[in-house]
């Protein structure tokens, strides 16, 4: 079947054929051309398991197609074409390579019917997505880099010993919806957990995205994570610790987003606190709170990847994504700027714009379901965003202060790429029926009605008076060149310091042992020396020949037992 | 890919007409009367409670004012929140390097660095 061929090769083919074209407009047409296409091919696939190999005896489903794996499938692809676009000016082959690699295992673990397939994928989207990290080519980005490959094969291989555990509870390597329960269910879960950025598996997220290259950013915020949010709405649809989970994924962000200084971590924190949201859906797990983790998760990419662009525009023209060194860029920065605003609507779930009407599905679910405390966390967690990305990342960056920087207004092919995503947040936000015919279950839902308008508009403008009036009265935290310790401290400084301590420790045990040892030898040895050595006692009293005479008798007995035997 | 900066020109006269057009929120004032506005919004926004049936599924969601109560009050304790945080767990941005990236530069060679020319 032709045309159930899976989509992931065509991006590896496409990524193939990069090596042999020349530098320059070939190999950037190619890299949109190839996304455009498996957005066509996306679209027009029927549903059902369309391409099976069978690999050491093992039957591999690799394109199982779904409403739910499609509209992920067909963001992925939107997501590689406006990240492509937008690095348009990049003529580094690695990065390009990389991109395409990256996008095609996303999509193809999205595709996976079964867990090897889907571990495959998984671990082809660390393995090549480091390379948009270490393409940035300094000392800093290649630790980052590994720091960050060690987590994300780390849950590869999490994934992979659940797999083979669930193969030998059940027999079945399905990738279907599991029940969270036993060692396998667990390994499987933590697995989506560390790349879907769980509570204290998160950082990351944080650590690495700020640290790629420009173009880089935008490519790694619209796949791993997203993906993770798949897995866990394909797996644990309807686990309710995901709810808890996720609503600690909301809230706490938001409080780093508010003192962090490098723009781009800020958007990473927001990133985790939406990826809250969606993480409270799937545990909320009804077919409205499904919808909308598949609606955010498509708006998100959206306005996620614009807000990375905008601020990577500002970089790109400035080499800083530092708040405390930008402000007032909006005089010679106008679009990007009015694209930095849009995107903060968007993501401040603003009515008419696109988070309003896919962020509202999952808060109406939580409150369906009467998880009044997750549901409080949400709303906090919206009015959080609002400071944080809605208010903070345009306002910094693009007014407040002024810098002094006049930067030039970002190159056509970026504010092309900006220009696209930021029309959509308006469009899906103005209609939303075409978003809502894509997702898993019929809607029945209306955004626009005067209780969601009028009490969305309250939190919203109270949240932003409350902005305004902390920026006017001097207390709202300023920018400044710091960063904040998170959790990964604890295994970049406090576990190194724990096991320095310990080595330390167990070499002066180790010292002082062998020196006991070596003293109690030497007090053996120089007690035999005093008695037994030339001038020792016993020397004294035996003669010469006395080993001689020890000799004869020891082969005088030996020859009468010979003998006698 | 890196190009020389040019020097930038600072005379609003050469700015893109849409950055002109946004240089509005620098008149004197505008700060003031953006929080004036939005705080004659917010009241307006509290009290249109009165004015329309809410349908709600929470019993929290009943109290009057409730999203703009809990708006504002949601915005200071995140920020109170952070602030204490940030007291307690900022360090220098070159902590962790040169292990990381937070206080390198960005490469040059991967920056189109161009000033405004007009």
């Amino acid at each position: 079947m032709a045309e159930a061929f899976p989509v992931a090769f065509l991006f590896f083919a496409g990524a193939a054929l990069l090596l042999v074209l020349p530098r320059g407009p070939a190999r950037a047409g190619l890299l949109l051309a190839v996304p455009l296409v498996a957005f066509a091919m996306v679209w027009a696939l029927p549903e059902g398991n369309l391409w099976t190999a069978t690999l050491i005896g093992v039957e591999l489903e690799f394109t199982r197609v779904d409403k739910l794996s499609r509209v992920f499938a067909l963001i992925f692809c939107f997501a590689a074409f406006l990240g492509n676009l937008y690095a348009w000016h990049v003529r580094d082959l690695l990065q390009q390579v990389a991109a395409l690699l990256y996008a095609g295992s996303a999509i193809g673990a999205t595709f996976a019917g079964d867990m090897i397939t889907l571990f495959l994928f998984w671990e082809g989207t660390a393995i090549t997505s480091v390379f948009l990290i270490w393409a940035r080519r300094t000392q800093g980005a290649y630790h980052t880099g590994l720091r960050y490959l060690v987590i994300q094969i780390g849950s590869g291989v999490l994934l992979l010993a659940g797999a083979g555990l669930y193969w030998r509870d059940t027999g079945s390597l399905a990738f279907e919806a599991m029940t969270l329960g036993s060692p396998a269910t667990w390994a499987i879960f933590l697995a989506f957990g560390i790349k879907a950025a769980f509570p204290l598996l998160h950082n990351w997220l944080q650590d690495a995205y700020p640290a790629a290259t420009i173009t880089g950013t935008v490519i790694l915020s619209a796949f791993t994570t997203k993906l993770a949010i798949y897995a866990l709405a394909r797996g644990f649809a309807g686990t309710e610790t995901l709810i808890w989970l996720g609503a600690i994924m909301a809230v706490v962000p938001v409080f780093y987003a508010i003192i962090e200084n490098d723009m781009r971590r800020v958007l990473a924190y927001s990133l985790n606190n939406q990826l809250g949201f969606m993480v409270v859906g799937v545990g909320v797990g009804t077919e409205l709170a499904l919808n909308g983790v598949a609606a955010h998760a498509v708006a998100h990419i959206l306005y996620k990847s614009l807000l990375f662009m905008t601020v990577g525009a500002v970089m790109f023209r400035t080499g800083t994504a530092r708040g405390s060194d930008l402000g007032g860029l909006y005089r010679t920065m106008p679009l990007t700027a009015i694209f930095c605003v849009i995107g903060a609507m968007a993501i401040s779930a603003f009515p008419l714009f696109s988070g309003f009407v896919s962020k509202s599905l999952i808060l109406s679910a939580a409150a369906h379901e009467h998880y009044t405390l997750a549901w409080a966390a949400l709303l906090f967690a919206s009015a959080g965003v609002l400071h944080k990305t809605g208010i903070k990342v345009p306002y910094f960056i693009f007014f407040a202060r002024d810098s002094g920087l006049r930067p030039k207004e970002a190159p056509p092919h970026m504010l092309l790429a900006m220009g696209i995503p930021a029309a959509l947040c308006v469009l899906i936000g103005i209609f939303p029926g075409p978003l809502y015919a894509l997702l898993p279950y019929p809607v029945e839902y209306e955004a626009y009605t005067v209780t969601h308008l009028i009490t969305q508009m309250q939190y919203l403008m109270a949240a932003a008076l409350a902005f305004v009036v902390l920026v006017h009265l001097g207390v709202y935290p300023r920018e400044m060149r710091a960063i904040n310790l998170d959790f990964d401290w604890t295994y970049r400084r406090l576990l190194p310091a724990i096991l320095r301590a310990l080595s330390g420790w167990l070499a002066a045990f180790w010292a002082l042992w062998a020196r006991s040892i070596e003293a109690g030898l030497s007090g053996v040895m120089r007690g035999l020396y005093r008695s037994h050595g030339p001038e020792g006692r016993m020397a004294a009293i035996w003669p010469t020949g006395s080993m001689v005479l020890a000799i004869a008798i020891v082969l005088g007995v030996t020859l009468i037992v010979n003998f006698a035997s | 890919m890196a190009k020389t900066p040019t020097k930038p020109k600072h005379d609003p006269a050469t700015y893109p007409a849409l950055g002109r057009a946004l240089m509005a929120v620098e008149k004197p004032g505008a700060g003031k009367a953006v929080l004036i506005g939005l705080a004659v919004i917010v009241v307006l926004l509290f009290l249109a409670d009165v004015a329309y049936y809410k349908k709600t599924y929470l019993d929290v969601e009943k109290v009057f004012g409730f999203y703009a109560l809990f708006g504002l009050a949601t915005g200071l304790v995140a920020v109170i929140v952070a602030m204490a945080m940030r007291f307690l767990l900022k360090r220098p941005e070159d902590y962790y390097a040169p292990h990381s990236t937070d206080a390198e530069a960005y490469p040059e060679e991967g920056l189109e660095r161009e000033a405004h020319d007009g």
